[in-house]
């Protein structure tokens, strides 16, 4: 399957590829490529209790695009349509959206539900809890989450 | 253990692969195949004679001395422990001896298929948290030859005080210290990169739009990065530094800081603009400088202190176009020093009076309010410091410029000559300065 150049190896962070001929995009390997979307806020349904989490995904490719392989592609809140596949190591096409702690998390694939924080390495290791159920119920105001476990990490060196 | 301090290792997407060997000890005197597409050498039959056994044969063959310190990788085999191997030894092109035994300890190893030498296509987690490869002194290259598309690095790793973790894109050759978009492009889209401590990243392009683009803990340097947040959402930060030192950087968060920091942290040449903040101060945190930055069309404050935030800032030659306020504080406790600066077309400085401050010789231009809470001083300028074309990103000053060879300088006991500063960022000599100026001008 032969690569296509004009979109592989590119940044498409946030952009949408709607107005693109499908044929230009179909039957080929597109590699290496960022189009992830950016994770929304929906003030409604930013937290673990909350009922009918909203789907963050965007159509980014236009119809009738087909049998595209994307390697080591960033789809990140992509919605990706009919015979195309996501492969490679480096390939992710997560659900992410931005939750009251103004922090972004990974939804369940199926229910859109928080369930893992994208800082979650950080967190971790500053003994800050990663349990989306801690997501406050209203929008954190002023400083991050971030912010404030910087301060308990300097202050215990 | 394979790592060794002095190994270079690349990644290019152009003609990288994941099972090549990727990495050279740049200490070894022989030839580097790590940049050679596909590399020098692929094997199918790598074996050795029993297990706990370094030397390794091949009847395929193809080894050469000029080999020795390249590494190769173990994809797949009988008995074999897949990873990165150092050639240490060439007895001839069938033998070998690796910086380790190549087995996993329940017989000899056979048909293991490696491929010496030859770039990687991508950076990965895991190569990342490979202690066995990339170890503290190391250097990763990236070649600017595409996108590096990444979704969350994080990595708890730490370089250590005399051999930090090494990130360093080049364009066409190593070490060519590329500019723009010659730089290699990390694109994060919604993802963050989060590093511990003492990693030094250089010559580098970010992309995101995460809550936090990049995380950094202590001690982690970046020079000539351009790390660019653009998300819609509130709240947002490009770069995160702890005690870190940024120098030579540009920095852009639609929505955020551009950079936020904390203590010890030092800001030296850096640009910032487009953004909400520039240098956000965060609560707790002590001794920041910031030394010879621009700050160019900052919606709200240029460096911001929290409420919270502690002793000792430190603002110098540096300059403030077109932001809402140059430099703001709400804490009292937070001492400042803050001269040789310009502040065009931005309100000025706007901390508590409480705060024990000094300010002199800046220059207050179209500002709004100059000064909230403390004083100018005695030598400041109160007029057009004349920058080139600032509305078009030239923030250069002139002989005839009134902050010309009028900043805050060094003292005359013991020295000989004139030393003098220009106020701003811009500490060009338009001639007729001494070589002590020139020199002197740039250490801040």
């Amino acid at each position: 399957m032969a690569r296509i150049e004009k979109y592989s190896a590119i940044d498409c962070t946030g952009l949408t590829l709607l107005g693109i001929d499908p044929a230009e995009l179909s039957g080929g390997e597109i590699v290496g490529s960022c189009f992830a979307q950016e994770a929304p806020y929906k003030a409604d349904a930013s937290h673990a209790r909350s009922t009918g989490h909203a789907s963050p995904l965007v159509k980014v490719f236009p119809d009738g695009m087909h049998d595209v392989t994307f390697i080591n592609c960033n789809l990140d809140n992509c919605i990706i349509e009919g015979v195309n596949v996501v492969v490679g190591e480096r390939s992710n096409n997560r659900k992410i959206r931005v939750m009251n702690d103004g922090d972004d998390w990974i939804l369940d694939d199926v229910t859109n539900a928080p369930k893992e924080s994208m800082l979650e390495k950080w967190y971790g290791r500053q003994g800050e809890s990663v349990d989306p159920a801690d997501i406050p119920a209203r929008k954190r105001k002023g400083e991050t989450r971030f912010s404030r476990s910087r301060r308990k990490a300097r202050a215990t060196r | 253990m394979a790592g060794i301090a002095t190994t270079y290792w690349e990644i290019d997407p152009a003609s990288g692969n994941a099972l090549n060997g990727g990495g050279y000890d740049s200490a070894a005197g022989t030839t580097d195949y790590s940049q050679t597409s596909g590399g020098i050498l692929s094997l199918s039959d790598l074996a050795n004679s029993g297990a706990g056994v370094a030397d390794v044969s091949s009847t395929m063959g193809g080894f050469t001395a000029a080999m020795v310190g390249n590494y190769l990788q173990i994809a797949s085999g009988v008995n074999d422990d897949p990873g990165f191997y150092r050639i240490t030894a060439v007895a001839d092109t069938n033998n070998a001896t690796l910086d380790r035994a190549p087995d996993t300890g329940a017989g000899a190893m056979t048909s293991a298929v490696c491929i010496v030498g030859g770039p990687f296509a991508l950076l990965t987690d895991a190569f990342l948290e490979d202690t066995d490869a990339f170890i503290p002194g190391n250097t990763i290259w990236l070649k600017s030859s595409g996108t590096h598309s990444m979704a969350s690095v994080g990595t708890a790793r730490d370089g250590l005080t005399d051999g930090a973790l090494t990130i360093a894109g080049y364009n066409a050759t190593r070490g060519d210290t590329p500019t723009g978009d010659d730089r290699p492009l990390i694109a994060l889209g919604s993802s963050s990169w989060i590093t511990d401590n003492r990693w030094h990243y250089h010559n580098l392009r970010f992309t995101m739009t995460s809550s936090t683009g990049i995380a950094a803990d202590n001690y982690t340097v970046f020079s000539n990065c351009k790390v660019e947040n653009t998300s819609g959402t509130s709240n947002r930060d490009a770069l995160k530094s702890n005690s870190g030192f940024i120098k030579s950087c540009e920095a852009v968060s639609t929505n955020g800081a551009a950079l936020a920091c904390t203590t010890g942290s030092l800001i030296e040449s850096c640009y910032f603009h487009d953004s909400l903040t520039g240098v956000e101060i965060q609560g707790g945190s002590d001794y920041i400088a910031v030394v010879g930055c621009i700050f160019d069309t900052i919606s709200g404050i240029g460096v911001s202190a929290a409420a919270t935030s502690m002793l000792s800032h430190r603002v110098s030659q540096s300059t403030f176009y077109a932001c809402g306020t140059a430099v703001k504080s709400t804490s009292a406790q937070s001492g400042w020093a803050i001269t040789n600066c310009i502040m065009s077309g931005t309100a000025g400085v706007d901390i508590p009076t409480s705060s024990q401050s000094y300010l002199d010789h800046n220059c207050y231009n179209n500002s709004g309010t100059d000064v909230s809470g403390v004083n100018k001083g005695p030598n400041a300028v109160d007029s057009d410091p004349l920058m080139a074309d600032p509305a078009n990103g030239d923030f250069t000053i002139s002989a005839a410029s009134p902050c010309y060879n009028v900043g805050l300088g060094i003292g005359a006991a013991g020295s000989v000559g004139t030393y003098k500063k220009n106020i701003g960022a811009d500490q060009t000599t338009y001639g007729g300065a001494s070589a002590h100026q020139t020199r002197l001008e740039t250490i801040c």
